[in-house]
């Protein structure tokens, strides 16, 4: 007799797959059903998990591209041009010696043998110690060609490529001739964007000049000297969040009449983009739930109704000595079946769209990766399951021989 | 000789809305291997759920089942659902066949919740074919199979492990009379190995002739037939 009787942990590991491939083929339309339910939610899943995991890549790359430790003040009117001027850093210099600051006005001008505009950008010496941009080749401005007004140029990398320029080149702005003497490594192309205010950008193909020289040689000069954004880099053992309320107390004496400034700081810029994260994961993940909920609900209730029409079916299992727990993980497999199938569809289908670089997307810093690809299918079995559950209880629950009845 | 399957004083109660119902009442039998049974009996007198306890799908209210001389009482689900697939095999009034597999596929099935080298399956399911005189059939989708044929597939499914016990609900209920004797036939051929108890429930009683013994219910009691 005990032959007939052996051992209950001798059992290898169904063969679901067969199974689960027959539950689909014998009911297409209903596995399509839940499987198109099931995709509509795991791609605004996917939408979801690529937008903040892009915006959180974004924080880091705006931190690191402001600096880690600069503080950036423009006035919160960009058209009032006469707001701040460079008396403003010479005041900020004065009442902090150890930091580094520097003025930035920025114009644009068309070079000679085309009508392309050039974003050109009038800086102090310090500019580029403050913002930490690497020179590939010659050297940047230094306090004597600013005291001596000297038309040099510093040329991005970029444009460098694209002008094919080099040090030692003459270029003309605005009938100028500035000389080039050197070649900056700059890529805060997404600083402004993400800030919302242009005058942050200073782009891919900027041309630097001396802020000197901008004030007489720039048509909209009228000797104010008036400047863009205020650019401060305390010293590295200080904190920039510890020198913002002094900063702050100094420049909005009334006397100094600057109430109305923008006080950026890479803290405020990630702060910015978190309540954007926060907003987005509000929205999308409400969103998704929605979808996820809906095309989970889909699935139980075409599983109920699978359960209903193969009681016979689950009888034949149970005679052939399927336990409760085989049937239950039958009903739980093909709910995964589809969500994980909806998963990789709603997941690819998305990466799709993205790769595409819709214009309707690009203001959206969706950023892909294996995470936005496993993440859905995890998501999917852990749901799969989740909402098989009820269907595959109540199919493991159903007695052998009432089931038998059933055929 | 010991028996394969022992019912000492067996009942079996339901509850239903207007109470308990009561479909077997103190069954005592002994079912020998080499047996060939006939359970006839009005509907409702209580074959299939004797069946059913037969099959240990379901447990007595009262009594106890004995199967080689173990109290199945007190087996696990898992120990029960091993003896069921291991000792117990089934044949439907319906077939029960699974239409999207072929002839062989649905043998195989009978192994799907068994450990078993794939191979061996393979050789002991065209083996039971072949038994019930379906050689050559494997391949063949269960659509284009007769009745009788169908039904045929469905005793090679349920005797492809060699079981102890057989039993067949109405195996020729949906069959006309000639696939019905060649299904008989089979199932006697099977009995006559001597290894093997078959019980059968039937309305037809001109399928006596087939069996070695007769069991008949009414209003749950079963008696001995001669």
């Amino acid at each position: 007799m005990m032959a007939c009787l052996p051992s209950v942990s001798s059992r290898r590991t169904p063969p679901l797959f067969v199974d689960i491939w027959e539950g689909v083929r014998s009911r297409p339309g209903r596995f399509g059903l839940s499987l198109f339910a099931m995709s509509i939610g795991m791609a605004v899943l996917t939408t979801l998990i690529a937008l903040l995991v892009g915006l959180e890549s974004r924080s880091q790359q705006l931190s690191s591209q402001l600096g880690t430790n600069v503080i950036a003040i423009l006035p919160k009117a960009q058209a009032d041009r006469k707001f701040l001027l460079t008396t403003h850093a010479q005041l900020l210099r004065e009442n902090y010696p150890g930091s580094k600051v520097s003025g930035v006005r920025h114009t644009t001008a068309t070079t000679s043998g085309t009508d392309r505009s050039l974003s050109v950008v009038a800086v102090e010496e310090s500019f580029f110690a403050i913002r930490q941009w690497p020179i590939i080749a010659g050297r940047f401005f230094d306090q004597s060609d600013l005291q001596n007004r000297k038309r040099y140029a510093v040329v991005t990398q970029a444009l460098l490529r694209d002008w094919q320029w080099g040090v030692g080149d003459t270029i003309l702005l605005k009938n100028t001739p500035f000389l080039i003497i050197g070649v900056v490594g700059s890529e805060d192309s997404a600083l402004g964007g993400e800030y919302g205010d242009s005058r942050l950008i200073t782009g891919e193909t900027a041309i630097f000049v001396p802020i000197t020289v901008a004030s007489h040689w720039d048509d909209s000069a009228d000797g104010s000297e008036p400047i863009d954004a205020l650019y401060v880099r305390p010293p590295s053992h200080v904190p920039a969040s510890q020198v913002l309320p002094g900063l702050q107390n100094l420049l909005t004496q009334p006397d100094l009449h600057l109430q109305a400034l923008s006080w950026i700081i890479p803290a405020s810029l990630i702060r910015n983009v978190k309540q954007m994260q926060g907003t987005v994961g509000l929205t999308v993940g409400a969103i998704a739930v929605l979808c996820l909920v809906l095309g989970g609900t889909t699935l139980t209730s075409l599983l109920v109704a699978n359960v209903r029409e193969r009681i016979a079916e689950i009888g034949l299992r149970r005679a052939m000595g399927a336990t409760e727990r085989d049937i239950a993980l039958l009903f739980i497999a093909e709910g995964c079946a589809a969500t994980v199938t909806a998963g990789v569809l709603g997941s690819l289908s998305i990466h799709l769209i993205i790769v595409q670089e819709l214009a309707l997307l690009s203001r959206f810093p969706f950023e892909l990766g294996i995470h936005t690809l496993l993440l859905p299918i995890a998501f999917s079995v852990v749901l799969g399951a989740l909402f098989s559950c009820w269907p595959a209880m109540s199919a493991a629950r159903i007695c052998p021989a009432e089931a038998l009845r059933a055929e | 000789m010991k028996p394969i399957l022992e019912f000492r004083g067996v009942s079996r109660s339901y509850e239903s809305g207007s109470g308990t119902q009561t479909v077997l009442r103190d069954v005592n039998i002994s079912i020998f291997a080499g047996e060939f049974s006939a359970i006839t009996g009005p509907s409702g007198s209580g074959k299939s759920t004797f069946l059913n306890l037969c099959a240990l799908l379901d447990e007595p209210t009262t009594g106890e089942i004995y199967f080689d001389d173990v109290p199945t009482s007190g087996l696990s689900e898992a120990l029960l659902c091993n003896l069921r697939k291991n000792a117990v095999g089934m044949v439907f009034q319906q077939y029960c066949l699974l239409p999207y597999r072929t002839v062989l596929e649905n043998v195989l099935f009978r192994f799907r919740y068994l450990d078993m080298d794939s191979a061996e399956t393979r050789k002991l399911a065209r083996n039971a074919l072949a038994m019930v005189g379906l050689e050559g059939f494997e391949d063949r989708s269960t659509h284009q199979l007769s009745g009788g044929e169908m039904q045929r597939v469905g005793i090679a499914r349920a005797i492809a492990l060699k079981p102890r016990l057989l039993v067949a609900d109405e195996p020729t209920g949906n069959l006309d009379s000639a696939a019905a004797a060649q299904v008989m036939r089979c199932l006697q051929q099977l009995g006559e190995q001597g290894d093997i108890a078959i019980l059968l429930v039937t309305h037809d009683e001109s399928l006596l002739k087939y069996t070695s013994r007769h069991l008949s219910f009414n209003d749950g009691l079963l008696t001995e037939c001669e």
